[in-house]
């Protein structure tokens, strides 16, 4: 059965129950509303970004619900990116910070997963310096404050 | 777009970034605001070490600051540590490793204390000296304070009166989890009177002064036991009809099996024990002689088989690796010895297409003569053979972790890497993200590298000399690093500079560059307590008589059948695996400590 979603900017996209699933909020809301023809608002998402994420979950349609693994070895995660979503994430920076919050929105927990080790990809060798440039961040420590921290990450940082 | 609705701003976003990121890169990131430091440094304290050395570890104040972050600790020392120790309330994994610094009865109070603190423990962790141990009061509070327990490791304790055994056999009454390993009992306990309901893993590794009957006892008091890692020391004797009547009905969930150390075992009395379990689902045995006979108890679990490793055994032949993988259809991890390449060629395909770990030994025969008749490289069968073994291995969609050579001193010919031997014919294995290399000759030129960089697209690291002239491979090297973000390291570089005495006293320069800093600082900085506590362990081991005697016992067959024997006796065997020498042993030992 399909299922209406309607973006922030007033956009219809109907899609498979199945693939409008894969977002825990839509399943949660079709679950409380039962069925129905009335189509489900999202005033958080944008037609582009919607459409996106749209073209993310019809991928993964099938895929088996993801099992919490607890591994403690971040470094080598943040490499497992399946080369579909490679592409998929292959966007602008806005666009890619769109479709996280949208995932972080819609609980799409292996989208935000990607939109996240994308974002550790980026940070991955930086120095602060870069990060701010990259991310448009800004530096808000006092000299003191950056002094301190300095010593702090001493032990961390000769390793 | 606006800052505000940026997720670079969003504390629960940057988490779950931070949770992809290496150390050094957290580090980065607790410098770049006053926000990414408020939602990075917990991150960044969450996993740490005390050093027993005071210069290698942070001001009192600092320690003190950062104390309720900490959820994993290593201690290695608990002196002058008082006021950090009372700031520690959100452990869950605590590792408490050392020796003398655990002697005094009064460290245990306060280790015992820090446990009372923190009921959040899941995970304690002990690794001695085999003179101490931790006491009975210590042990009790453990299951009293921390409901949550799931692990218990201990390595290397003593545990020499009844109460303190009877405080440790409550742990395993309580714990999911229990492993030992080289533990000294000075008395053994009688354990019919326990139950151990919630083990689901047990690790008895050559625990001194528990009988191997007793051990078995302890197996049988585990109903839900799904894990067994199972180590019997040299030239004890394992009761096999009492552990194959008993064990399959009182562990019916027994599915994944790990037995070690058995090399003084007859290999029938394994091969009873793999006849007695039901459809293993992984299978490790670590230095096991493997004939026919016990490979046939094997084949009993193939259908059934998810994970197997017998890398560390020894006369395996090529053929059962070879059947093992054109027979195991449900194998996703499998670690094997001798694969000769003809075995490849000549057999079946492999019905082990959902690998996601292969490492093997993979030796060309041909390759291995040509070297031999003066390394003359112009042969056109070749080629030939290694596009059919490449051709079998791009089967393999879900490959992420390929090895195809052994630690050695001596590199063999293998796989070559070569676009013209048919490496591109791997353009499937786009998950591939761990490369090795290493053991193997390979000669590799900039059009290869570059096919690996452009096609395998999550390969992140490649272990080995990918050509055998230093410099073109230190070029590769630098390549894949810039070009393609692909780290190539080598392991056995140490084993390598110590043969050649000059390297050591710096009086080869070369070397030095080659070989100096940064490789060595990626293979040691690693914390990780495991590998910590094994090279503890190996150091034990290789200080005590008899092991080291152990190691020559090493032992490959080349040839079917009977010729092994030859094989073994000959001096190409001393070639290709060379007995370590001791001063190895010990350096990397006095490394460590």
């Amino acid at each position: 059965m399909p299922v209406t979603l309607t973006s922030l900017d007033d956009v219809k996209f109907t899609v498979d129950k199945d693939v409008a699933e894969r977002s825990i909020l839509i399943k949660n809301m079709i679950e409380d509303v039962g069925e129905s023809d009335s189509p489900i608002p999202l005033p958080n998402v944008s037609s582009a970004v919607l459409k996106k994420v749209i073209e993310y979950c019809e991928h993964h349609r099938n895929d088996p619900v993801q099992v919490q693994d607890e591994t403690d070895d971040p470094r080598k995660r943040s490499n497992d990116i399946e080369e579909w979503d490679m592409k998929f994430m292959a966007v602008d920076q806005e666009m890619l910070f769109e479709i996280i919050l949208a995932a972080n929105y819609l609980d799409i927990k292996p989208l935000l997963d990607v939109g996240c080790k994308t974002v550790a990809n980026i940070i991955k060798g930086k120095t602060p310096e870069e990060i701010r440039k990259t991310f448009n961040i800004v530096n808000d420590f006092t000299p003191e404050e950056e002094a301190q921290i300095k010593k702090e990450n001493e032990w961390a940082e000769d390793r | 777009m606006a800052d505000h609705t940026s997720p670079m701003n969003m504390p629960e976003i940057l988490l779950y970034v931070a949770a992809f990121l290496a150390q050094q890169d957290l580090v980065t990131c607790t410098s770049v605001s006053r926000q990414w430091y408020q939602a990075f440094t917990p991150c960044l304290w969450k996993k740490f070490q005390v050093s027993d050395d005071t210069l290698l570890r942070p001001t009192p104040d600092i320690l003190c600051k950062h104390a309720p972050q900490i959820r994993n600790l290593t201690l290695r020392t608990i002196t002058d540590l008082d006021p950090f120790l009372e700031r520690l309330t959100n452990l869950q994994t605590l590792i408490i490793i050392g020796g003398n610094q655990f002697a005094k009865p009064e460290s245990w109070l306060q280790l015992t204390a820090l446990v009372q603190r923190n009921p959040r423990i899941e995970w304690i962790a002990l690794g001695m000296n085999r003179e101490i141990g931790p006491p009975a009061s210590f042990l009790r509070a453990i299951p009293a304070s921390c409901p949550n327990l799931r692990r218990y490791e201990s390595s290397l304790c003593l545990y020499e009166d009844p109460d303190q055994i009877d405080a440790l056999l409550g742990i395993f009454s309580r714990a999911k989890e229990v492993w030992t390993r080289y533990e000294s009992f000075a008395v053994s306990p009688v354990v019919r009177t326990y139950h151990f309901p919630n083990l689901v893993e047990l690790a008895l590794k050559d625990p001194r002064g528990l009988s191997t009957s007793r051990q078995v006892d302890i197996i049988c008091m585990c109903p839900n036991l799904q894990l067994l890692k199972w180590a019997v020391g040299r030239d004890t004797p394992i009761p096999v009809q009492e552990f194959c009547e008993r064990v399959p009905q009182a562990c019916p969930k027994l599915k994944h099996f790990h037995m070690d150390g058995s090399a003084t075992l007859p290999r029938e009395s394994v091969g009873y024990v793999l006849d007695a379990l039901k459809d293993l689902e992984s299978l490790m045995l670590f230095g096991c002689a493997i004939g026919e006979s016990l490979f046939r108890s094997m084949t009993r679990h193939f259908l059934s088989l998810t994970s197997l490793d017998v890398m560390d055994s020894f006369q395996t032949k090529s053929s059962m690796a070879q059947r093992i993988l054109e027979n195991c259809p449900n194998l996703t991890h499998v670690s094997l010895a001798l694969l000769c390449m003809q075995d490849v060629v000549n057999g079946r395909p492999w019905q082990a297409t959902r690998l996601q770990h292969l490492q093997v030994d993979l030796v060309s025969l041909e390759g291995a003569c040509r070297m031999a008749a003066g390394g003359n490289k112009d042969s056109r069968m070749i080629p030939l053979q290694q596009m059919r073994v490449f051709e079998q291995l791009s089967k393999l969609p879900d490959l992420r972790h390929l090895a195809i050579g052994h630690l050695k001193t001596i590199r063999r010919p293998s796989l070559e890497f070569r676009v013209e031997h048919g490496l591109t014919l791997l353009k499937s294995l786009t998950r591939l993200t761990h490369l090795s290399l290493e053991g193997t000759v390979q000669d590799m030129t900039e059009e290869d590298a570059d096919w690996l960089g452009q096609n395998l697209r999550n390969l992140d690291t490649v272990e080995g000399r990918l050509c055998s002239t230093v410099a073109v491979h230190e070029a590769l090297r630098r390549r894949l690093l810039k070009e393609y973000r692909v780290e190539v390291l080598e392991r056995d570089y140490e084993m390598e500079e110590l043969s050649i005495p000059s390297g050591r006293s710096g009086q080869d320069p070369s070397l030095e560059e080659l070989y100096g800093g940064k490789d060595e600082e990626e293979e040691y900085s690693d914390d990780d307590y495991e590998y910590v506590m094994e090279e503890q362990i190996e150091y034990e081991q290789a200080t005590e008589p008899g092991v080291l005697g152990y190691q020559n016992e090493y032992e490959y067959a080349v040839q079917e059948g009977e010729d092994s024997q030859e094989f073994q006796q000959s001096g190409e065997h001393q070639e290709f695996y060379p007995h370590p020498e001791p001063e190895i042993i010990e350096d990397s030992a006095a490394r460590q400590s």
